[in-house]
């Protein structure tokens, strides 16, 4: 089959009939999932449905076994390694549940750090504007061991915003926090990505989320697309 | 990128001083020996610089040369003042200076010689002029330094070649300072340097059978004794040739035909030499166990950081740093732990070496100095900068092959 040619302004995230399995445990099959320009969508499914094998394959961390997986038209899913890591660095952010800072410089040097290995260097001022703006203003020069469960989750959150990318994605960004945490950082992330324009991709098995988003993709169910 | 990798130093810093300590330990003894090693082999060539051979008393050679050449060791004993003459009348000699040891002055032996001695040693006045008159003195470089004394001062040598002899002191017949030497970085910058008549002036003309020179002080008892019937002596005579041949025939002659001996400065300073080479090569086996010991020391620490990093060198890679950055970071981790080590070993080295020169004045006699820094030194931190590298190397390495996808999805 014959692409069809580029679009003009192609989707920040694209997924063609993608099948993955680990070995013989087949954990995604025949997906298509299209995110606009600006849209916010939330990926749903119980634990072990394949929303972080998802997130992997999306990031060019894992291949598919079929399908293909395009990043602003291109695609990340095939090519080199290389290649695949500099269409992830011009592109996509990600905050995990857990995974979220290097534990050894502080709040503020995450964000120069991240910003500079992105390529896309920001200024100090910048950095903090952006730390008051999710008002974590004060914590810059802290370590993240030092940070509560929510702040640290806040501090990751900036981190993968300060490189302004076209597509966010968060896995399981509130599962580790409590309840009125969980809020705030989802709140957050919709704000932000509305502010800024982001697409947003929301893995969680959490339902509650579910009215403040564009799209639900739920994995569990066919057909996964459902629009709110 | 180096802020990273010097966060992370910092983070395990214990383990970082441990392995830099380890490794600078390992440096400092390489270098303190390539120092030792050079040092004394360059002061002792240059030492013996225009002195083809000493003539003294029987003993043994290398002692003779200690005394006579680099003013270390006791004389043998001591020998008529007509030997003097006699190898000046030699055709064979272009020179002969004589010495006469016996006395110091707050360590700082005093010779009695002529100015054949400050040609020897190429050493020039840097104020003053030479001794002239009996009891004037012309000091090197390192004893006016050292005792900070002046054209024209006066002092009092005592008996003994050394601080810690402690001799009585000659008070009836002090000295003074007419000249002060440039420095030659040669045994002369150590010696107070006046006339052979000056020594026997301070001492009297001794007529006892005492092994060394003239120990007689009792200058009042002068006349009764026995003046008169014994020559003169002195300590020994610096030759040197007129022609090649006469290192062949020389030395045989005067061990053959006098109740002296002839020492080559050359030959028994290579002896003195290979004398520590066992003792250098088993302290250099000994550093390089050290180092290769740190070196593992490093490569262990970087494996256990790396494991306990694992989550860290993901994210490094999701914002979005390349598979070369990461292994570069790891890299840089071994290669700064060793680049402190370098530096602190070095430092460490010459303080040793300071420390050590300061308080074993025989050191600092030797002509060790502390400070001087030398191109083998960086080619021993060079080689520190490598071992820091190739133990991280494979940790490094390790990293780069590391699937990204489990430890992202691991919901800890
Ligand atoms: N590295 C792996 N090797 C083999 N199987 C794996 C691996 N990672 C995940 N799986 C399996 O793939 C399936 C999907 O896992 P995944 O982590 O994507 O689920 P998830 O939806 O993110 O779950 P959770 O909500 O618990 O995070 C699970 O059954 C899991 O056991
Ligand atoms: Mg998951």
């Amino acid at each position: 089959m014959v692409e069809s040619p580029v679009r003009k302004n192609p989707p920040p995230l694209e997924l063609n009939d993608v099948t993955f399995s680990y070995g013989n445990r087949p954990v995604l099959d025949c997906l298509d999932l299209v995110a606009e320009n600006g849209e916010h969508q939330l990926l749903i499914g119980p634990s072990g449905s394949g929303k972080s094998t998802l997130i992997n394959l999306i990031c060019g961390f894992l291949t598919p076994d079929r399908g293909t997986i395009r990043i602003a038209g291109e695609p990340i899913s095939e090519g080199s390694e290389t290649e695949r890591d500099a269409i992830r660095r011009a592109h996509i952010s990600v905050v995990f549940q857990s995974l979220r800072l290097v534990s050894a410089l502080s709040i503020a040097d995450n964000l120069a750090l991240a910003a500079r290995l992105a390529r896309k260097p920001v200024a100090r001022a910048d950095i903090h504007a952006l730390l008051d703006e999710l008002d974590i203003g004060s914590l810059g020069a802290m370590k993240p061991s030092e940070l509560s469960q929510g702040e640290a989750q806040r501090a990751a959150i900036a981190r993968a915003l300060i490189v302004r990318p076209n597509l966010l994605i968060a896995d399981e960004p509130t599962s580790a926090l409590d309840d009125k945490n969980a809020e705030i950082v989802a709140s957050l992330l919709l704000d932000q990505a509305d502010r800024h324009g982001t697409t947003l991709l929301l893995a969680t098995h959490d339902a509650r989320l579910r009215s403040a988003f564009d799209t639900v993709v739920d994995l569990n169910s066919l057909p996964r697309t459902v629009t709110a | 990128m180096i802020r990273l990798v010097f966060a992370y130093l910092n983070e395990r810093r214990l383990t970082t001083a441990l392995n830099v300590l380890l490794l600078a330990i390992a440096v400092a003894m390489l270098v303190m020996l390539l120092q030792f090693a050079r040092q004394s082999e360059a002061r002792f060539l240059d030492g013996a610089e225009g002195i083809d051979l000493v003539v003294g008393a029987k003993g043994s050679p290398l002692q003779l040369v200690m005394s006579s050449v680099y003013h270390l060791d006791q004389p043998t004993g001591n020998i008529p003042q007509d030997a003097l003459n006699d190898l000046r009348g030699n055709p064979m000699v272009a020179s002969a200076t004589p010495l006469a040891l016996g006395d110091q002055f707050r360590g700082f032996r005093i010779v009695g010689s002529d100015y054949g001695l400050f040609s020897i040693y190429r050493a020039e006045l840097a104020a003053g002029r030479r001794f002239d008159a009996p009891l004037e003195v012309v000091l090197g470089a390192g004893v006016a330094r050292e005792t900070g004394a002046t054209l024209g001062q006066r002092f009092v040598g005592s008996h003994g070649l050394s601080a810690e002899e402690g001799g009585q002191g000659h008070e009836a017949t002090p000295f003074t300072v007419t000249g002060i030497l440039a420095p030659t970085g040669k045994p002369i910058d150590r010696l107070i340097v006046t006339s052979i008549e000056s020594v026997w002036d301070v001492h009297g003309i001794s007529h006892e059978d005492d092994a060394r020179l003239s120990v007689e002080h009792e200058h009042s008892d002068h006349d009764e004794d026995l003046h008169g019937e014994h020559e003169p002596e002195i300590t020994s005579i610096l030759v040197s040739y007129r022609n090649p041949a006469a290192a062949v025939r020389l030395p045989p002659a005067v061990n053959r035909n006098t109740a002296m001996q002839a020492a080559s400065p050359a030959r028994e300073s290579v002896r003195l030499l290979q004398l520590f080479e066992p003792a250098i090569e088993a302290v250099g086996f000994f550093a390089a166990l050290l180092a290769a010991t740190a070196a593992l020391a490093i490569f262990i620490a970087l494996w256990n950081a790396i494991r306990a990093r694992e989550g860290d060198l993901a994210l490094l890679r999701v914002m979005g740093a390349s598979r070369a950055q990461i292994f570069m970071t790891v890299l840089l981790e071994g290669t700064v732990t060793a680049l402190l080590a370098g530096g602190l070993g070095v430092v460490l080295a010459h303080g040793a070496l300071s420390l050590a020169t300061r308080s074993f004045a025989s050191l600092s006699e030797a002509g060790i100095e502390a400070w001087r820094l030398g191109l083998d030194e960086a080619i021993i931190v060079i080689v520190a900068l490598f071992l820091g590298a190739v133990a991280a190397a494979i940790p490094a390495f390790t990293v780069t092959r590391k699937k990204l996808a489990p430890t992202l999805s691991r919901n800890r």
